[in-house]
Order: C-alpha cells, then structure tokens, then sequence
C-alpha cells in the first residue's frame, strides 16, 4: 500500500517543476561554494590547515542549513498545491483509500524528495572535495553525519510544514511560516538545547549531534500525529 | 490608478498579510533588546540598530517582498481572475504598476514597524541618548527603497506562475548567496538582493565587508536593477494580456 | 407518501435521520433517502438547499452531526473502505491534474483502486474521450473535463454513481450526450445513479424517482411518474358562442371558467371530456378545439420549493 501511494504522487509530480527543486537546492549550495573557494581558495585553505575537508563541510553546512529550512518549506508546500490546485481532496478521498493513506502519501513525497536532495548534495560534497585536490581519505562518517543528521532533526519542520500545507489551500500562511522558520534557524546559537529551530545546526556542529537528530525524529513523529489527527476528523471543502 | 489601488487594498483587506507583518519587526524587536552591546550612548544606538538591521534585512525582509508579491497575485490566479481583470477598462501596464505600488506600501508599512521596533527597543534598554529618528528613519527609508528591484522581479515571477510557491522557490535562489555575498568587499556592492541589507545598516558601525560602500554605487546597482527588472515584468505582462 | 419498494426489501442506499449542523445552524435537516437498485434518483433542489452538503455525507467527505448512511446494506460509517470500492462519484466541478495528460489522470485512479489497465481503456471510450486521452487534461473544453470527470468515476465498475451537477457548464449538444450517457448507464452496466441538479428540466428527462430537498428538509420523494400526476390536467375547449356554452357547463355541475372564448375545466376523465363535447355539439355550439392543459411540472416544483408546498 505503501508503494502504491507512492507511485501515485511520483506520477503526479511528472513534469512538474518540484523534482527541479529537490536538485536546486544541493546544486546550488554547492554551486556556490564553487563559487566561494574559486574567489578564496588560497585563504580558506590556509584558514582550514591540516583538515580541508572539516573546512569544506563547515561552509557547505552553513549553507545547507537555511537552504534545508526554506527548502522543506517550499516542498511539502509544492507537493500539497497540486492537490489544491486540482481540486483533488474531494476526489481522493472520496475513493477507498484512507485519509492515513492520502497523508501519508504527501509526507512521504516531501520526505523522499528532501532525502534525495541531502544524497545529491553529499555526492557533490564528494565530488567538489575530491575535484579541489582534497586529501583521497574521504572522512565518510563526518560527510555521512553532516548529510543526514540534519535532515533528522528537521523532521518536526517537514511535519509542520506538510500538515499545514495539507490543510490549507492558500499556502500563504504556511510558506510564511516556513520562512520564520528559516530566519529563527539562522539564530540557533542564541537558543536553549530545547527549541526545535537549532537542532538541525547541533545535528552538524556539536557532540550530541545524535541526540539532536533523535530529538528531531520523535517531535517529528509526534507532530506528524498531530497532523494526521487533525486531517482525520476535517470536512472537505 | 487610484481605483486599481483601492482594489487591491480592499483584496488585502481581509487577508492573512496583516498577521505576518509583524512577524519580522517582533523578531528585530527581541534581538535589540537582549543583544550585548559594546559601546554607549549614541554608539548605543548604532549598534542597536545594526542589529535590527541584521536581523530583518540579512533574508527576512527580501523574502517577505517575495510574499508580498505572491500574495498579491494570488487573488488573480486562484479565482481566473486574471482575465476579470484585464477585462476592465483599464491598461493592463497600470494594472501592473498598481500591483507593484501595493508591494512597496506594504513594505513601507513594514518599515515603518521596524522603526517602532528599533526605538521600542532602544527605549527598553534604557539607553541615554534620544532616539536618532533621523538615523533610524533613513535605515528604514534606505532598506525600503533597496526593496524596489526585488520587488520588481518578484513580481514578474508571481504573475508567471500560477502556484505560491514557485516564486517563492525563485526569491530564495537570490536570496540565500547574500550569506556569502554580504562580507564580500568586491560582490556585495553588485548583488540587488543584498542591497537593502547594507542600506540598512549604519556605516561605519560594523566595518567590514561592503558595508562602508558609497552611497552613489549603491543607487546606480539598484536603480539599474530596478528598470531592468520592471521592464522584462512590464512587456511579460502586457504581452500575455494580450 | 408512497414509497416503491425492491423486490428484495432494501434499499441500495439509504439516510436515517441524516443532519449537518454548521455554526449552529441545520443546513441539513432529519434527512430519509431511500434509493432503489437500478434507478437514476434526481436530487433536486434550489441552490443552497442543501444537496451538495448531502451528498459530500454520503461519500465521507463531512461528517454527519446526526444520523447514518447506509449504502449495499451496510453502514457507511463503518465500512467506509468497503463501499466506496463500488461507488463512483463526480462531486461539483471535475477534479483534474491539468498538467497530466487523460490517461494519466486516470490512470491515478486506477493505481489507487487496484483495478486492471484496461479498464482506463473501456471508461475512456464509454465518454468517448479516447482521441484526446494523451493530451494535457488542461487543454480540454469544459465538455471534455466533465467526460474525463464521469470516466474517473466509471473506472471502478461501481455499482453506484454519484453526479453532482454533472451538466453543469456544457452546451446543449454537450447537455444531450449526457443524458444519454447517463440514462443507458443503469441498463447497460447496471450502475444506479444518484445524480443531484437545481434543473427541473434536465432531471424530467433522466430521473426514475425524485427526492425535493429544500432549506435542508427532504420535502418530496417518490417516483417521477408520481410528480408529474401532481400536475393537474385541465381541458380546455374553444367553442362558439362561448358564454352560453359556460353557463350551460355550470348548470351542469362542472367548475368551469371561462377567458374569452375558452372554457377551461379541471381534471376531466375521457369519458366527461366526451360527454362535454357530446352536450355542446348537441345545443348547436361549435366546437373548435379540445386541448389539455397541464401545469407544468416546473411550477408544481416551483410551488413546493417556493412558498411551502410541503406534503
């Protein structure tokens, strides 16, 4: 049922320009850190010494992280329009699937896209470090780490986004929101270990990394229930 | 004109715009509260708003005149209203300008929340010096002015899409390098959408990077960025109204 | 009110007591729908009366406040899944992904029910769209969308279909390939219809049995031929020297009026309508035209949804 599900939103989404957003945003982080080291190279290499690769994936990282907030935004966003804009709710759900199913079948979408988005962007790491002349002993588990951990920890975002994205046809409030959320994660430093919007920047920087990203998979969780909760019980306009 | 403005105000009216906008200021507001400040009296002041400046000009205020522009044409593009529109006896270039004109007031009413929020702030403290309405007030004037090439273009990708989203996708694209552009001395100057942030915050406050650039460099960049923009929206639209 | 029964003694679909509540006011009132198998039930009503509320409760799209729907003998509530597998629907405008060609659209509903390819294939032809299958849905005529709308909702084999305003937008040429769509429906895949319209004159021609739903209360519901026996029949004779002839009707007991040179009188059976010819061909009148007047069946309608023809 599972696959199914999610056959049926891939087939919605064919030449749409979602799937060219999910590529956008590692292509253009990295493109702009090619930029960047193109500009400054001799500098960053000097201000990184010994350990190029720790370098790279520090600018790379500042860079994902707004591009990851905004960019879960604008994809669950995207994902939830089609349905708005075909006026497809009254449809789908008027067909012998459950609302569980057609929730799901959204969130899961956005959450693929944004995986392979953070695969994409961790093959271009690969390939930009390895293109710069970088030392051939790739740290994997660091790139793994700054890849994924992150996307963890920004699960109760992609929740959030998705439900209120599912919800509502005009995706004014929720693309606002969003962008809150990408302008409040720009001041994670500031913040207390407990708030949501710093745990993707702990899932790149600091030791509890883990226990940031597994902070980031249970609120997720939880808010995905919530979500679904709410969906459930609507009427359909 | 008057007329195409009235309506969209009275679009606007009843729209969810109203709760956003304080979004931004309230944030800046926090942040110059409770930020640690190096120095006193009047320098208080400029590092205060520097600050605010940072927080609202760095990605929130380019981003909200994405919203702006979105939200305007929302209206059209949810009801095929577009064609309601341009129906009227009106030209399709004033009814273009109105909505451009709708943008920059609403940023000039954001503006103007974040010159509250500077000085509320400011006061919070209880900092000696008077509030520097006039240093605050050309912050505020300069961020709004840096606003108008974006919103120009912002315009132009929200009348061509259809979904919310879509422009939103391509104001980030633009929007997101000024984290790397902003401390470029060579860059900074060029890039419209870092703009607003170095017109907003006061020179020679923080040195370095762009932001002790002329004042003359910056309004060739963003005048010029500004008819090139409106331009390219202007003949899209007229075009496709036809 | 005389309800047709199955021979089974049950209805396909059925509402007991069927109310929505919204802000605090009923839009939808103590509703009894009764549906038999095999019949194109015309739910009619103004606009605002509460049709498509009903009917979004009968696919699970609302909740009802108050009362159950009950659908193949079981409820609706419970076996939401079950029931839905066999029930096609076409709820206001066609839902569609214009960016997706005819087949493609359906074939996301195909994935979604489990149903083999080839019935993309078979539903496509029945609303004849398989020209235009392979463009993009969002270059279709208004026409083509509501085709494409029936076909999504054929694609199940269901044994139940439900049309929300299904001529809404379409030209008369459109209107008339419709109702003949619909009307072969229910004999050649024996597919009941439940089809809602605030057209009296589109319904006339489809339905089998009617349900009149105003301000949210069900105030009418029985077969069409029942409806259309509510339109009285009068005649009406054109005669010679027609005040003689008027008072002579009177005399003889009949309510009968006269405007100028007609005489018009209520619900005659044939054999009065001979005997009145009879008598004033008899006293030397002339007579020129005998002609049956009915009311139409849309002021019948107008009368019950209008100032408070409830029964």
């Amino acid at each position: 049922m599972i696959g199914r599900m999610l056959s049926v939103e891939l087939l919605k989404i064919r030449r749409k320009l979602l799937w060219m957003l999910a590529a956008l945003g590692p292509v253009g982080v990295i493109g702009l850190q090619a930029v960047n080291y193109g500009l400054r190279y001799d500098y960053l290499m000097k201000l990184y010494g010994d350990s190029p690769w720790e370098g790279l994936l520090r600018q790379v990282g500042s860079l994902m992280l707004p591009a990851l907030f905004i960019g879960l935004a604008l994809v669950a966003s995207m994902s939830a329009g089609i349905e708005h804009q075909a006026g497809a709710w009254k449809q789908l759900l008027a067909l012998p699937v459950t609302r569980l199913q057609v929730f799901g079948g959204k969130v899961m979408l956005s959450l693929l896209l944004l995986l392979s988005s953070c695969t994409l962007l961790l093959l271009l790491t690969l390939g930009m470090g390895l293109l710069l002349g970088f030392d051939p002993q790739v740290p994997w588990a660091e790139i793994v780490r700054q890849s994924y951990l992150p996307y963890l920890a920004a699960l109760p975002f992609i929740a959030l986004q998705s439900w209120l994205s599912i919800v509502m046809a005009n995706q004014a409030l929720p693309l606002t929101v969003g962008t809150l959320g990408l302008v409040l994660s720009m001041f994670s430093v500031l913040m207390p270990a407990w708030m949501p919007w710093g745990w993707p920047d702990r899932a790149v920087r600091s030791a509890d990394a883990l226990q940031a990203a597994g902070s980031g998979l249970a609120l997720g969780v939880l808010v995905l229930l919530i979500g679904y909760a709410h969906f459930a019980r609507k009427d359909v306009s | 004109m008057a007329r195409l403005l009235a309506s969209e105000w009275i679009k606007l009216r009843r729209s969810i715009i109203w709760l956003l906008l304080p979004a931004s200021p309230l944030l800046a507001f926090v942040a110059c509260w409770r930020s640690s400040l190096d120095s006193g009296g009047a320098q208080a002041w400029r590092e205060v708003l520097a600050v605010g400046a940072m927080v609202h000009g760095y990605l929130f205020l380019p981003l909200l005149v994405g919203i702006f522009a979105a939200l305007l044409c929302r209206f059209e593009h949810a009801s095929g209203g577009w064609k309601q529109l341009l129906a009227l006896p009106v030209r399709p270039a004033a009814v273009y300008g109105a909505k451009l004109a709708a943008i920059m007031a609403l940023a000039a009413i954001l503006q103007l929340l974040m010159c509250a929020a500077i000085a509320g702030a400011g006061l919070l403290r209880g900092l000696d010096a008077p509030v520097p309405w006039g240093m605050i007030g050309m912050s505020a004037f300069g961020g709004w002015l840096a606003c108008l090439p974006l919103a120009a273009l912002q315009l132009l990708a929200s009348t061509a899409f259809q979904s919310f989203a879509a422009p939103l996708a391509v104001n980030v694209v633009f929007t997101l390098p000024n984290m790397l552009v902003a401390n470029s001395r060579d860059f900074a100057p060029w890039y419209p959408w870092v703009q607003p942030l170095l017109a907003m915050v006061p020179q020679d406050t923080y040195g370095f990077g762009a932001f002790n650039v002329s004042l003359e460099t910056l309004l060739a960049v963003i005048g010029g960025s500004f008819l090139v923009f409106l331009c390219s929206g202007l003949l899209y639209f007229v075009r496709r109204a036809v | 009110m005389k309800m047709m029964k199955q021979a089974s003694g049950s209805w396909l679909l059925e509402t007991k007591g069927l109310t929505k509540k919204l802000g605090g006011k009923a839009v939808v009132r103590d509703v009894d729908l009764r549906i038999g198998e095999g019949d194109i039930y015309g739910f009619l009503g103004p606009n605002g009366a509460g049709k498509t509320t009903t009917i979004r409760m009968l696919l699970g799209l609302a909740k009802p406040t108050r009362g159950g729907v009950t659908v193949f003998g079981k409820s609706l509530a419970a076996n939401r899944m079950e029931i839905l597998r066999h029930v096609g629907s076409l709820v206001e405008y066609p839902s569609y992904y214009g960016h997706l060609t005819g087949t493609e659209n359906l074939e996301v509903i195909r994935r979604l029910l489990d149903v083999p390819k080839e019935r993309i294939a078979e539903a496509l032809s029945i609303v004849r769209l398989e020209k235009d299958a392979g463009r993009a849905v969002k270059g279709y005529s208004l026409g083509m969308k509501q085709r494409l709308g029936i076909a999504a909702a054929l694609l199940g084999n269901p044994r139940l279909l439900i049309l929300d305003e299904p001529t809404n937008g379409l030209d008369p040429a459109g209107i008339q390939e419709m109702r003949e769509l619909i009307k072969s429906l229910p004999g050649q895949r024996g597919v009941t219809i439940l089809l809602s319209s605030h057209l009296l004159s589109e319904v006339e021609l489809m339905a089998t049995k009617v349900g009149i739903i105003r301000s949210g209360s069900l105030i009418y519901q029985d077969s069409i031929a029942s409806l259309k026996a509510r339109t009285a029949g009068r005649i009406r004779f054109s005669v010679s020297e027609p005040e003689d002839a008027w008072k002579r009707l009177l005399e003889l007991g009949f309510e009968a009026e006269r405007d100028q040179s007609r005489l018009t009188v209520g619900g005659a059976a044939d054999r009065t309508v001979a005997s009145i010819v009879a008598e004033l061909v008899r006293r030397g009148h002339s007579v020129y035209r005998v002609e049956e007047e009915r009311s139409s069946l849309e002021s019948v309608f107008l009368e019950m949804t209008g100032t408070g023809g409830s029964l």
